[in-house]
């Protein structure tokens, strides 16, 4: 084993490739742990509700309902329940459009708060959820236009966003310079610090200035406070950085600091082993490489060690026992392959349909639960499978489609609810409308003021007559009538003193009842007057009713045809929209079985290729074995 | 083995970004017609169910008869709510038992309508009646009440639970909205 020895590995020709996929990568992926699809909703702090139905929106969105929450959003809209809250309802509304996947009109919801009339704050707010937008769907570029006039002056949470996603951006359109300068005035310490930091080192790297890059690497690597993915990743980085510069030693020291128990401990040893193998201790490369081997081959870097272990073997160390190492790797390689042919089997039996079906029933349940609810011979694979975004895309769609379906399936019970309620009135409406339009009251009405007439004729032929004695209440009129019949039968009577008492007496009593009517006269002309303003007020109120009436007769009849129309429109809809929801569903679960077929196929062809590879190289060592006249391996 | 083995470590640099990534989809789905659908399908079905919980309403809850009901939470240091049950005109209209998600929500600033009913005009008693954790960990029960008008147009009132920072107890309180 020697300097020399190492050299035929020639890994060379594979690093640049290598690291610069893998520190794209790195930069790419060092969003984790943030929260990019953060809205206006979801900022922390409680927020201040001047409108009910506003609360009503953010309460359905804290506590997971992104359907209700947008719907409600819209119902309080067209009722204009959102009045003290203007711009903020559109940012809400905005990024719920965003949260649910309504990508289009949440687009031109926020690109409409962008214009000079409204605040600086709002189209800043409403330009970083375009941009994460934008990061979401994996376009750098306009991440980097809408972030563009967004100036860096505010503190706090919003400023590191912008300026993290701006650096993000940047390495992603190979401008790692200027990813490297956004992020050098990073100034706060909070939990995005270790990611800006790891970012900017990557940054530097990519950009021609490794020692920076690397030492800002080692900063984040041992960092306590940083995450320990995080710090393993930053160490992975570094480590085939310093491969690539040819440091192996450094290089080593680096995979060493990776945890064994960690997301990243399989690529780290493989690190190490090259990193050995770089600085000519082959011996010190089996370490990592036969720990490597013994973990099953479903990890791509035991696949790798696989063959890369017995390739030492037939470099340097024993080409003799070279061939029997690569006849077992290939062997190992094959029941791998053979693996996934089963898995295969098992998703072309539906295996994955009930896993997927349980999973889209229970919204609780993380995407990783589907390992569990798969025939074994598919569970190894799953796992890989729902880390992939794709993936995540199209279970959040899938279940977002199972609660659509839900949703439209209730409503179109409740619509007949709608119909039994509309009939019920209906039905109130043309019990009483007759009642109502009864001939007989238009005729007690005509009657009423027929009356009425009647009295304001009488009334004014006596007024006319001038004489207070016209208008005698009926008491009076009645004592007047019985004064005038005693004194109609006092004088039939012959005059007779005795009767002159009497006599005196009815004139009194008539001169009493006049003197009264005559004292009262004016007073009873105001009153009845007044009277008959009243029963003239009363008529009208009376008229204004029955017109009244009449209207509520022809809208309710209207009314009742336009919930109708409402109605029978809703079903129609929902009608509608039941069949492309249930064929939506049945597409995405097909998309979801072809992606997972599509990484097995992947994965099998990858086996494929490396066990063409060892079998090529088992051959070269016959044949050298041959060519040697020495004993076959 | 050399050039042969950059596809093998060219995968094994993809497995190794596949891990952490919720940030951005690099494998993230195109917009692809599936998509397109489903989200041409999502609009049209919420624009259907604000149409619909419209019609709901106004067909069974006319505003002139109509009135909300709704419970917020401003601090909550002093009590962890548990349920509410609201009572009016002595007969049980609501019980809601909170779930811990719901309770952040109100936490954050949402505010739940807990009730939806139909009142005629006139004179009408509220009561709530809330149950949760109080201070010390005790067990806590407590009431408030409120009588109110109803008029032609539609009522809001809102259930409060307040801290009190002066008797370090948690206030509950009943208010009517114009």
């Amino acid at each position: 084993m020697s300097r020399a020895g190492a050299q035929p590995l020639r890994r060379a020709r594979l690093r640049p490739s290598f690291l610069r996929v893998l520190l794209l990568a790195l930069a790419l992926g060092s969003a984790a742990g943030l929260s990019w699809t953060a809205t206006a909703a979801e900022r922390r702090e409680p927020t201040e509700v001047r409108d009910l139905a506003y609360g009503d929106v953010l309460f359905h969105y804290f506590a997971g309902d992104r359907f209700g929450a947008i719907v409600r959003l819209e119902v309080a809209q067209a009722q204009a329940l959102l009045e003290h809250h203007g711009d903020d309802a559109l940012l809400l509304h905005g990024g719920l459009a965003l949260d649910y996947g309504l990508r289009r009109r949440a687009r031109e919801i926020l690109f409409g708060l962008l214009d000079e009339t409204h605040t600086a704050d709002v189209r800043r707010r409403a330009r970083l959820a375009l941009a994460r937008d934008a990061w979401r769907r994996g376009d750098p570029a306009e991440t980097l236009d809408v972030l563009e006039p967004v100036e860096l002056e505010t503190r706090g949470t919003l400023r590191d966003e912008v300026q993290l996603l701006r650096a993000l951006a940047l390495l992603a359109v190979d401008r790692p310079d200027a990813a490297a300068d956004t992020l050098a005035g990073w100034e706060s310490k909070d939990r995005m610090a270790p990611f800006a930091h790891f970012n900017r080192a990557v940054a530097l790297v990519r950009s021609g200035r490794p020692d920076e890059g690397l030492a800002l690497l080692d900063t984040v690597g041992r960092d306590p406070v940083t995450p320990a993915p995080l710090r393993d990743r930053a160490n992975l980085a570094a480590g085939y950085s310093l491969l690539e510069t040819r440091e192996p030693d450094r290089a080593a020291e680096r995979f060493g600091r990776i945890r064994l128990e960690g997301p990243y401990a399989t690529q780290g040893l493989l690190g190490a082993g090259w990193a050995a193998a770089d600085a000519g201790r082959l011996q010190a490369a089996l370490g990592p490489w036969t720990r490597l081997t013994t973990q099953p081959a479903f990890d791509p870097a035991v696949q790798e060690a696989l063959i890369a272990l017995p390739y030492v073997y037939a470099q340097t160390l024993d080409p003799l026992s070279a061939a029997a190492r690569f006849e077992a790797s290939i062997g190992r390689l094959d029941d791998e392959r053979g693996r996934i042919a089963e898995a295969e089997d098992a998703l072309a039996a539906g295996g994955l349909l009930d896993g997927i079906a349980l999973l889209v029933a229970d919204p609780g349940a993380p995407a990783e639960a589907l390992v569990e609810r798969v025939p074994p011979s598919l569970a190894l694979f799953v796992g890989e499978l729902v880390a992939s975004n794709r993936f995540r895309g199209h279970l959040e769609r899938l279940r977002d489609l199972e609660e659509i379906q839900a949703g439209l399936e209730d409503w179109r019970e409740k619509i007949e609810n709608f119909d039994l309620m509309l009939a019920t009135r209906e039905a109130r409406w043309a019990e009483r409308a007759p009642t109502v339009q009864d001939p007989r009251i238009a005729e007690a009405a005509d009657d009423f003021v027929a009356r009425r007439d009647a009295l304001v004729e009488t009334f004014e032929a006596r007024l006319a007559s001038d004489d207070p004695m016209a208008l005698l209440t009926e008491e009076e009129a009645d004592a007047h009538a019985r004064l005038e019949a005693v004194r109609t039968r006092l004088e039939r009577l012959p005059a007779d003193p005795a009767l002159e008492a009497l006599r005196d007496k009815q004139r009194v009593l008539a001169g009493v009842v006049r003197w009264q009517a005559t004292r009262e006269h004016a007073e009873r002309i105001w009153g009845a007057r007044k009277a008959l303003a009243e029963v003239d007020a009363q008529l009208a109120e009376l008229d204004d009713r029955r017109a009244g009436l009449e209207v509520a007769l022809v809208e309710a009849r209207t009314g009742f045809e336009g919930f109708a129309g409402r109605i029978d429109e809703a079903r129609d809809r929902i009608e509608t929209l039941l069949p492309r929801v249930r064929g939506a569903r049945a597409t995405e679960t097909e998309a979801l079985v072809a992606l997972a077929r599509e990484q097995l196929d992947a994965r099998s062809e990858r086996l494929r290729l490396q066990i063409a590879e060892a079998r090529f190289e088992l051959a070269r060592l016959y044949e050298r074995a041959a060519l040697a006249g020495g004993p076959t391996p | 083995m050399v050039p042969s083995r950059f596809p093998i470590l060219a995968t094994l640099v993809l497995a190794l970004v596949a891990f952490p990534l919720p940030g951005r989809a690099e494998d993230a789905p195109s917009a692809s017609a599936l998509e397109d659908e489903v989200q041409d399908l999502k609009q049209a079905v919420v624009a259907l169910n604000r149409d619909l919980f419209i019609l709901e309403e106004e067909l069974l809850f006319p505003s002139s008869t109509q009135v909300q009901v709704f419970l917020s939470l401003d601090v909550g240091t002093f009590f962890a709510l548990e349920s509410v049950q609201l009572e009016l005109d002595g007969k049980e209209v609501a019980n809601h038992l909170y779930t811990p998600r719901e309770v952040e929500a109100l936490h954050r600033g949402g505010v739940q309508r807990l009730h939806l009913a139909n009142l005629d005009r006139g004179d009408h008693e509220l009561v709530a009646l809330f149950t949760g954790r109080g201070p010390n960990d005790r067990d806590y029960r407590r009431g408030a009440e409120l009588s109110f008008e109803k008029t032609l147009g539609p009522k809001y009132v809102e259930l409060r639970i307040r801290d009190s920072e002066a008797l370090q107890q948690p206030e509950f309180d009943i208010r009517e909205w114009e």
